[in-house]
């Protein structure tokens, strides 16, 4: 047997901005185990909730992650609302929902702009980017910000946004899916791509089952899971909705299900675009939760569910508020995914994985 | 080889105009919703309730009633928006323009009544207190004439 050596990977490593860390256990170049390290950007944000008051807390949970601020703000917002019995106007659950759709197809162009980075393949990492830009100056429009929007809150959506403004909103995603789709036609359709993702980092439909897995990496495992299906808010609203499924379980069939997953939230959001009702966006927001009272929410952020629960106390702050976010429960995954790789391909299992590092570590 | 798929579009991207902006240099006009910073639109409106500060998700508002004072401190502050939604006087304003870079993160922007205002806003609300005063008296005599008038007859 040869000898077996541990090589750190991360917490500052080029494939990723964020601080993913692992201990590599290799056997010659082969890696026989992964163990995660978390704790490296640890923010205490749970523990915040005793020093703000729920209103203020919405920012706080906002800044969990950049990329899934708006989703963080909605669960936590949807949570409070049923833990107070608040029902929110029609519109604004559309607003919502569109602009929490938008936000997946913003994290899933920056994901592939990093993937096609990790590869080396520089001109397409600078058109994903480039396609992403315009989504995010529809958010900074609508919202006044670009990446954190403060637009989600107890209530409703703050931003009253015009039916002319989202009929634009979709005239730039028609022309951005036809940009979209050269340029991952260009990724999927490569030899090399292929050839470096096809059967790399398998995980089995048993096994995504076993470790609860959830999200994009899931699906491309085979298992059914989307929080969408549940229907809450303007997604019980859709036509049809079915989540993009692959059974290939390995590196390519998690770009696959990622890149077919932002056509699909370009339709969700032309046909509630097209269906949003009129009315106000905001009710007003009275008193505090009652002692003791709890709830929980889940919700399909762009990794996956996120779990929100949420306890009062009788006062305007809360007693405990917890979150868990798809990353943390996808480590599991993670670390079977990286078990029998080769060193050199760590870097693309874990970028098809797209691990949100914050969101993990609040 | 995907370098060759993509180049159309990179081919079009040559006569196209670039993306990206020279920053520093060249600015891009900020949107009309952009927030950038907070500012106070007149001190002279404000009444000092203390209500953006309680708001403030950053503590970046600082009021002092007694002394009269509203500092601001626009690198903690986060442009959240809800002090400018909660103001009962409608006296806060989100600005586009973002802070400049500074050395300084505790730097803060001050506004406050000078001293004769104040003196005149004492003065005031001293007459007030009085004037309230001598009402709340004159009240207390009328019911006690009153109710002096209405022990005989019952
Ligand atoms: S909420 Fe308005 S009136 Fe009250 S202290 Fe702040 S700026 Fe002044
Ligand atoms: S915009 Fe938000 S963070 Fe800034 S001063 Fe107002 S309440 Fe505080």
């Amino acid at each position: 047997m040869s000898k077996r050596t541990v090589i750190p990977f991360g917490p500052q490593h080029p494939v990723l901005p964020e601080p993913v860390h692992l201990d590599l256990v290799l056997e010659d170049e082969r890696v026989v185990n992964a163990i995660p390290r978390i704790g490296y950007v640890h923010r205490g944000l749970e523990k915040l909730v005793e020093k703000r008051d729920y209103t203020q807390f919405v920012y706080v949970t906002e800044r969990i992650c950049g990329i899934c601020s708006f989703g963080h703000s909605l669960g936590y917002s949807q949570c409070i609302e049923q833990l107070m019995g608040i029902e929110i106007t029609d519109r604004a659950e559309y607003l919502r929902v569109i602009f929490h759709e938008l936000s997946r197809i913003h994290s899933h162009l920056l994901w592939l702009g990093l993937l096609a980075d990790g590869f080396g393949f520089e001109a397409l990492f600078m058109h994903a980017w480039r396609l992403r830009e315009q989504v995010l100056d529809i958010f900074e429009e609508c919202t006044g910000g670009r990446v954190i929007f403060s637009a989600c809150d107890v209530g409703g959506f703050r931003q009253e946004v015009s039916n002319e403004t989202l009929k634009g909103i979709v005239i730039v995603l028609e022309r951005l899916r036809e940009e979209y789709r050269t340029i991952a036609k260009t990724l999927l359709d490569d030899s090399s791509v292929k050839s470096r993702m096809v059967g790399v980092g398998y995980l089995s439909h048993e096994q995504a089952k076993e470790y609860s897995m959830v999200g994009p990496f899931a699906r491309a495992s085979g298992l059914e899971v989307d929080e969408r299906l549940l229907g809450v808010g303007a997604y019980g609203e859709l036509s049809s909705f079915e989540p993009i499924l692959s059974d290939q379980g390995d590196c390519y069939a998690r770009c696959d299900v990622r890149v077919k997953e932002v056509l699909q939230s370009i339709d969700i959001i032309n046909e509630l675009v097209a269906k949003i009702p009129e009315g106000d966006v905001m009710v007003p927001v009275k008193g505090s939760p009652e002692k003791d009272a709890e709830t929980m929410m889940t919700l399909e952020q762009p990794r996956g569910q996120a779990f929100y629960y949420a306890k009062g106390n009788g006062s305007k702050f809360l007693a405990r508020m917890r979150i868990r976010t798809p990353t943390s429960q996808n480590i599991a995954g993670m670390v079977a995914a990286l078990s029998g790789a080769e060193l050199a391909d760590v870097p693309m299992v874990i970028l098809t994985i797209d691990p949100c590092i914050s969101c993990t570590e609040r | 080889m995907g370098v060759f798929k993509l180049g159309g579009m990179t081919l079009k991207s040559l006569f196209k105009k670039a993306p990206t902006r020279r920053y520093p240099y060249e600015k891009r006009e900020p949107f009309e919703r952009t927030r950038g910073q907070i500012d106070m639109i007149d001190i002279h409106d404000c009444i000092f309730c203390g209500l953006c500060q309680r708001k403030c998700p950053a503590d970046s508002i600082v009021v002092d009633r007694n002394e009269s004072r509203w500092e601001y401190f626009p690198y903690k502050c986060v442009a959240c928006d809800s002090c400018v939604r909660s103001c009962p006087k409608h006296d806060l304003k989100m600005m586009q323009e973002r802070p400049s870079i500074t050395t300084n993160a505790k730097e803060s922007r001050v506004y406050e009544l000078t001293p004769e205002e104040k003196e005149e806003k004492a003065r005031r609300e001293a007459e007030k207190k009085a004037q309230a005063a001598a009402k709340a008296a004159a009240a207390k005599a009328a019911k006690e004439a009153r109710a002096k008038e209405d022990v005989p007859e019952s």
